[in-house]
């Protein structure tokens, strides 16, 4: 086990340096002028040559790389253009309102989706198995950007019942702040009692969580239902039935547990699904999260920030993929016993 | 992912009628898509207006006879914009996969084939572009790229081409064991001949299968990039621009936003079911749907 | 301590008839056999026994466990019978068992199901159980990848064990297993089924099923053909295809130039013939066979035979020669 984790780990340490490798190649490679988009608009003729210096854009490229992987190793992803702030600090500052949304979404797929997969393979063929099948494909076409903006025109514009857009209602947020212990404001006001608040915040993460989850909930219900159908028709759930047990509990702690293995890829790779969606997620509901900044900074051509943020958001998805994996070896007790 | 790598294509065309009735999927999804195709290619010489054209005069009026999906913010109708869109849509969709298979397939094929450290290299290398999450890489490639309906086209292309690497290179491996190829060899044929006359015929299955399942989602990764900007340019009248367009009216003019995503939801829920019905029709293996 | 009674038992699936008629009884603590090749429709018959069939199965005919019918039972009818009156083991012992859960966890599972006890009393249940299969305590942690097919097999018995059925129903038990694990499982069934459980052992295996069943049934193309003490028709049999399977057992130290075969092919579960079953690879068989079912006769007490020209005993044949 250990020895698995090592050459994983290690792996990881290639993989992140080989995406830094890319990244940076291909920002000295595809812009027409590398050094305008570093900084910024129209830069005189001596700015441009002070910063052909300063970044080493005269040295050789492995060298200019060398600085550039040093200096994020040391946690320096470069400074906004529009800001002047060190990147890292401002995705810091956005990442707990990016993690709570994924976060619920993920539950909220993981929770729903199972469930319902595995009833409709106990229910193969017959009618809740057909009609989450159509509603699956049809969830699966819908684009996450339109689905926002119908959940908006119905439950904001048409009835009123949640709020259009942003984390919480800043009135409230102005007439009795919270203290912020976590970045989650679900866990935040609970834990500073604030119900006023807690509700606020709780109707604005409604329909972006929805949004967010909706595709990534279609496919995990399809895969449950499909992988939990072949693990009904295993040998050893057919010994189960033989022997009495009952039958949610064969569905859910017997069979489950098989059919756990393939569905965790499938969870980690809807995951993936969703930090791609939370950007356009957070651009539909003016959430402040990364995603948010990423669409900010590609708009407003701030360079650096774009480099930085998708260097630090990989390497987070590379190293969530690493603790899938982890989790899938100890999982299964063939492999690791 | 995978599919069978021996099936080929039927070497008869079957009747058509009965054929179709047993793939519905393909019939429906097919159709769909043939029919929002012809409908988009067609536009420019439809009698339907010009959805360019700006009369504020017209603004925002509801759908009806005059207009039947309605005026947009700048009076421009919307039906035109849609259909019009259709076309965009569904040719970017078709250059993406396309592109996508011109780059992966080539490396794939000559990994599976060489192996060693040249399958090692190629591999490890298209790795790293799927280390990114989905979407972040277009975006950046756009960033870096500029803003464009070809630039977006290319950056998701590129973000896409190692799941075809993958498929070409386990073809490759499969058919370079096969007695045949050594024969080959043994008279003579290039390297290159190989692939081209034997493996890549053995490869163009499951590629196809591939293809058809990522058309739509194509489609939808388009529209998106066009919805925050980072696709297709004003007056294009691309339907993720449009709702792009729609945002600040939308919640009292329904119908600017409505119309443009429900024709990407046709689109890609078409594109879906077609893609869904050549897998079923061209993999035996594959049994997701047993009753 | 109950009886197993099967009567007229029919299974179809969509157009096929695997089940065509099958009739047999375990008297309460017997040991009874029930022999035929693959597509005999045994397999099919002991899962009807459990409520096993496939969904799209039709079942029609009886099953008796003592006074409780078994057959369209309903799930809670089911719940008291599964297991706890009623045990069954598979073929293979490999798959039977869930990988992910340690095989002490899976027995302590099953007896948790049926019996109201606190977990200190499940837990020797299951111990007791491995005991009496000659698995020790360590296997209780142990999950079935780390375990041999014979110690796999035995664990499975031990389920069976664990909840003190009436009857044990056994398919095959030993088929997946070498042979020197089979004659271990085989002795070790022979224990417990001394000590008054009742077992019905299903096997293609004529002299396995001899080791222990006190009698036979003997089943073809979905019908029980024959059935009689076990010694009487090792000796002789009345039906021409236990005759042939009897003389297709390669015997040890016998030299055969050529193995015994019977030609044909076994008849599909589509076809409905309107005489009797085996007849197209009878070499008794007369126009008779083809037209009209064969007659159920009892040449002798306890025996059974649907055949129009069973093989007579000699003794009998003599004496109808003479009488």
């Amino acid at each position: 086990m250990l020895v698995y984790l090592a050459r994983r780990t290690a792996a990881l340490i290639a993989i992140v340096l080989g995406v830094m490798a890319l990244v940076f190649l291909l920002s000295r490679t595809l812009p027409s002028s590398p050094v305008e988009m570093m900084l910024g608009a129209k830069p005189t003729a001596q700015q441009i040559a002070q910063a052909r210096v300063e970044l080493g854009l005269d040295r050789p490229l492995v060298e200019q790389f060398a600085r550039f992987a040093l200096r994020a190793a040391q946690g320096d992803l470069g400074t906004s253009l529009r800001t002047g702030q060190p990147v890292v600090t401002e995705i810091l500052s956005r990442f707990a309102a990016t993690a709570e949304l994924v976060t619920l979404a993920l539950l909220l797929a993981v929770l729903v989706g199972v469930p319902m997969g595995v009833w409709a393979a106990a229910r193969r063929g017959r009618a809740f198995d057909q009609a989450s099948r159509a509603v699956s494909v049809s969830l699966v076409a819908v684009p996450v950007f339109f689905l926002g903006i119908l959940l908006q025109l119905v439950l904001y514009g048409q009835l009123q019942w949640l709020p259009l857009q942003g984390r919480i209602d800043s009135d409230l947020m102005l007439d009795h702040p919270f203290a912020s212990v976590t970045g989650f404001y679900l866990l935040d006001t609970l834990l500073a009692g604030d119900l006023a608040a807690l509700r606020s915040a709780a109707s604005h993460l409604l329909m972006p969580v929805i949004t967010l989850a909706a595709a990534s909930l279609a496919i995990i219900m399809r895969t449950a239902r499909n992988v939990m159908a072949e693990v009904l028709q295993t040998d050893h759930v057919r010994t189960a039935r033989a022997y009495g047990m009952r039958p949610g509990r064969l569905l859910f702690g017997f069979a489950l547990r098989a059919a756990m293995l393939p569905l965790l890829t499938v969870i980690g790779l809807t995951y993936g699904f969703m930090l791609g969606g939370s950007v356009i997620v957070e651009y539909v509901f003016d959430w402040p999260g990364i995603g948010g900044y990423i669409v900010e900074s590609v708009v407003t051509n701030d360079f650096p920030a774009v480099i930085g943020v998708t260097l630090l958001v990989s390497s987070v998805y590379l190293l969530i993929n690493l603790v899938i994996d982890i989790l899938y070896f100890a999982m299964d007790p063939r492999l690791s016993l | 992912m995978s599919a069978s790598l021996t099936t080929q294509l039927p070497a008869q065309a079957p009747r058509l009628g009965p054929w179709l009735r047993r793939h519905a999927t393909i019939a429906w999804g097919g159709g769909l898509l043939l029919a929002m195709l012809l409908l988009g290619l067609a536009a420019p010489w439809l009698p339907v207006a010009d959805p360019t054209h700006i009369d504020l005069a017209l603004k925002l009026l509801p759908p009806g006879t005059a207009h039947w999906c309605g005026t947009d913010a700048l009076g421009r109708d919307l039906f035109a914009q849609v259909l019009h869109g259709a076309r965009i849509s569904l040719l970017i969709g078709l250059g993406v996969v396309v592109v996508a298979l011109a780059i992966g397939v080539p490396i794939g094929l000559v990994a599976g084939y060489a192996g060693g450290w040249v399958d090692g290299l190629l591999m490890r290398l298209s790795d790293l572009f799927l280390a990114f999450p989905p979407l972040l890489l277009p975006i950046m490639l756009v960033a870096m790229m500029g803003p464009g309906l070809e630039n977006a086209m290319l950056a998701v292309a590129v973000s896409w081409f190692p799941w075809y690497a993958r498929i070409a290179r386990a073809a490759a491996m499969a058919v370079k064991a096969e007695n045949y190829i050594v024969s080959a060899r043994a008279f003579g044929a290039s390297h290159a001949r190989i692939l081209f006359r034997h493996v890549l015929p053995n490869s163009t299955t499951p590629i196809i299968v591939q293809a058809s399942l990522d058309f739509g989602y194509a489609i939808l990764t388009t529209a998106s990039l066009g919805f925050i900007g980072l696709g297709a340019t004003p007056p294009t009248p691309e339907w993720g621009l449009m709702i792009s367009n729609s945002r600040s009216v939308f919640l009292e003019y329904w119908w600017t936003a409505a119309f443009p995503g429900l024709a990407i939801f046709l689109a890609v829920m078409g594109a879906n079911l077609l893609g869904d019905g050549l897998r079923d029709w061209l993999d035996p293996k594959f049994e997701e749907r047993t009753a | 301590m109950s009886g197993l009674t099967i009567a007229g038992l029919q299974v179809a699936i969509g157009l096929a008839q695997p089940l065509r008629d099958c009739s047999l009884s375990v008297a309460p603590g017997e040991v009874v056999g029930l022999v035929g090749e693959s597509g005999s429709g045994k397999s099919l018959t002991a899962l009807a026994c459990l409520g096993l069939l496939p969904a799209q199965a039709r079942a029609r005919g009886q099953i008796q466990l003592g006074d409780t019918a078994l057959l369209g039972a309903t799930e809670s009818v089911w719940r008291g019978v599964r297991g706890r009156r009623l045990a069954m083991i598979f073929q293979n012992p490999m798959s039977a068992l869930n990988p992910f859960f340690s095989i002490g966890r899976q027995l302590l599972e099953v007896v948790g199901a049926h019996f109201a006890e606190p977990r200190a009393a499940l837990q020797l249940r299951v111990r007791k159980a491995l005991e009496r299969v000659q698995l020790d305590a360590g296997f209780a942690d142990k999950y079935p990848h780390q375990m041999s097919g014979g110690q796999l097999q035995r664990a499975m018995i031990a389920m069976a064990l664990a909840c003190e059925p009436e009857l044990l129903i056994a398919d095959e038990p030993t088929t997946a297993l070498d042979v020197t694990v089979q004659a271990r499982i085989m002795r070790l069934l022979r224990e417990l089924t001394g000590q008054g459980m009742g077992l019905l052992l299903i096997s293609h295996d004529l002299a396995l099923v001899a080791q222990v069943a006190a009698r036979v049934y003997v089943m073809y193309a979905g019908r029980t053909v024959e059935t009689g003490p076990m010694r009487e028709l090792m000796g002789s049999a009345s039906h021409p295809y236990t005759a042939n399977l009897l003389k297709a057992q390669p015997r040890l130290g016998q030299f055969q130039r050529r193995l015994p075969v019977i030609e044909g092919q076994v008849l599909p579960a589509t076809s409905s013939p309107g005489g009797c079953v085996f007849q197209s690879r009878c070499w008794r068989a007369t126009e008779l066979c083809r037209l009209q079912p064969p007659p159920a006769l009892s040449l002798r007490p306890l025996s059974r035979v649907e055949c129009h020209h069973p093989i007579l005993p000699t003794l009998l044949a003599k004496e109808l020669e003479h009488g």
